[in-house]
């Protein structure tokens, strides 16, 4: 794998060409203004056809974001408050105006999460999972978005090719094992980890942030 | 440092059965005992247990006195709210950086509403009452939550007024 990239890069023209590009830093000053203490997590709109992947995504995302220094509201009590307060509709709870959902719970921003995409492909030995997912979080006093974010994660199950009969057997029976239930709640953690931890992309450390300090620009 | 910061890892690892990675809450198992229930709503009474354990394990026996600042903290009006949580946020700073990883934000209320729903308001309320105080950022919330679990009809569980006239208006806006 990697030799063939080496070697592609040997292919290309410039030096430069194999850089991958760093994206533009993000500008934090409407977040550093904003100061969020608290987070509230409302459930996700889900676009893919995986009717549950609203309610799984859900129970990755409080562990990321607390982590990094925030206080998130308990998910599956906020869920059921807003059922029962026939909030359950994520569409609808996604476009009510951030201030008075805030109100509701006395949360300093709101993260609003969209599944683009929550996919699995089985090609012969192999499971690929693909989870897209878009971030966005607003204030509560006035509903200013003060970051978003989109975040791809891939898995596969077999990264190398098989060298021989018995490991092409070995593969098989683990991608049957992989093809009853592709891991899509393991690469959602893979993406909120990219999404919330990445240098000058994620979020900023927030007031109860305890390292390591991967010190983020401002 | 390192060698310090090990040492105190692993005394806590022999006594809470657990180590959290620097930088991290103590979880637990939260977030895959909450999936699996999800996945079946059969498996509440895993969520149960594992949050019964953590709110044992890493109580916190004496968390900050915050006196009127919690009173603040839990303020209907926003700015007070966020100038009194900022302001308690530096009695907390020891617990936040100290050797022990803290539980958790959120997971105290978690259970709270487990045995509110299961038809036991007075353990929530004492649960919500402890959320509070370990994180003046949920004050507002868990009154919220004392209110609904001392409510009329306790039966119903998380129905309170004060919510459902916010969520009316709501409702109202997304008329418009």
């Amino acid at each position: 794998m990697i030799r063939r990239l080496i070697l592609a890069c040997a292919l290309m023209a410039g030096p430069s060409a194999c850089a991958t590009v760093a994206p533009q830093p993000k500008n934090y000053e409407a977040f550093a203004t904003a100061e969020p203490h608290s987070i509230l997590v409302v459930p996700a709109i889900n676009r893919s056809t995986d009717a549950l992947a609203a309610d799984y995504l859900l129970t990755t995302i409080a562990r990321p974001l607390a982590n990094r220094g925030y206080y998130v509201f308990p998910l599956n009590l906020v869920k059921r408050v807003l059922e029962d307060d026939g909030l359950s509709d994520a569409n609808m709870v996604h476009a009510a105006d951030p201030p008075h959902l805030g109100q509701l719970f006395g949360a300093d921003a709101i993260l609003y999460v969209t599944i683009e995409k929550w996919t699995a492909e089985y090609i012969v030995i192999d499971t690929a999972v693909t989870v897209d997912i878009s971030y966005v979080l607003k204030e509560t006093s006035g509903g200013q978005v003060i970051w978003q974010h989109r975040q791809v994660a891939q898995y596969k199950a077999n990264n190398a090719p098989p060298t021989g009969l018995v490991e092409l057997v070995a593969q098989v029976i683990v991608a049957a094992i992989v093809k009853a239930a592709p891991d899509y709640v393991g690469t959602a953690r893979k993406a909120n980890a990219a999404a919330f931890g990445t240098p000058q992309q994620g979020l900023p450390p927030g007031p109860h942030y305890r390292g390591p300090h991967d010190i983020m620009v401002q | 440092m390192t060698a310090m910061r090990l040492a105190a890892c692993l005394l806590a690892a022999t006594a809470l059965g657990g180590c959290a990675k620097p930088g991290n809450f103590e979880w637990g198992t939260y977030d895959e005992s909450l999936y699996e229930y999800y996945r079946d709503s059969g498996n509440l009474d895993q969520l149960t247990a594992e949050l019964e354990r953590l709110s044992v394990a890493y109580e916190i026996t004496s968390p900050p006195e915050l006196g009127d600042l919690l009173t603040e903290a839990a303020s209907p009006d926003r700015t007070t709210r966020h100038r009194a949580i900022k302001q308690a946020g530096q009695a907390f700073q020891p617990l936040d950086t100290g050797p022990a990883a803290r539980l958790a934000p959120g997971l105290i209320a978690e259970l709270g509403y487990l045995y509110l729903d299961a038809g036991n308001p007075q353990k929530a309320i004492a649960l919500f009452k402890r959320e509070k105080r370990n994180w003046p950022e949920a004050a507002y919330f868990m009154d919220v939550m004392i209110q609904v679990a001392k409510g009329p009809d306790k039966s119903t569980a998380g129905d309170v007024q004060a919510l459902d006239a916010e969520a009316a208006r709501l409702g109202t806006e997304q008329g418009k």
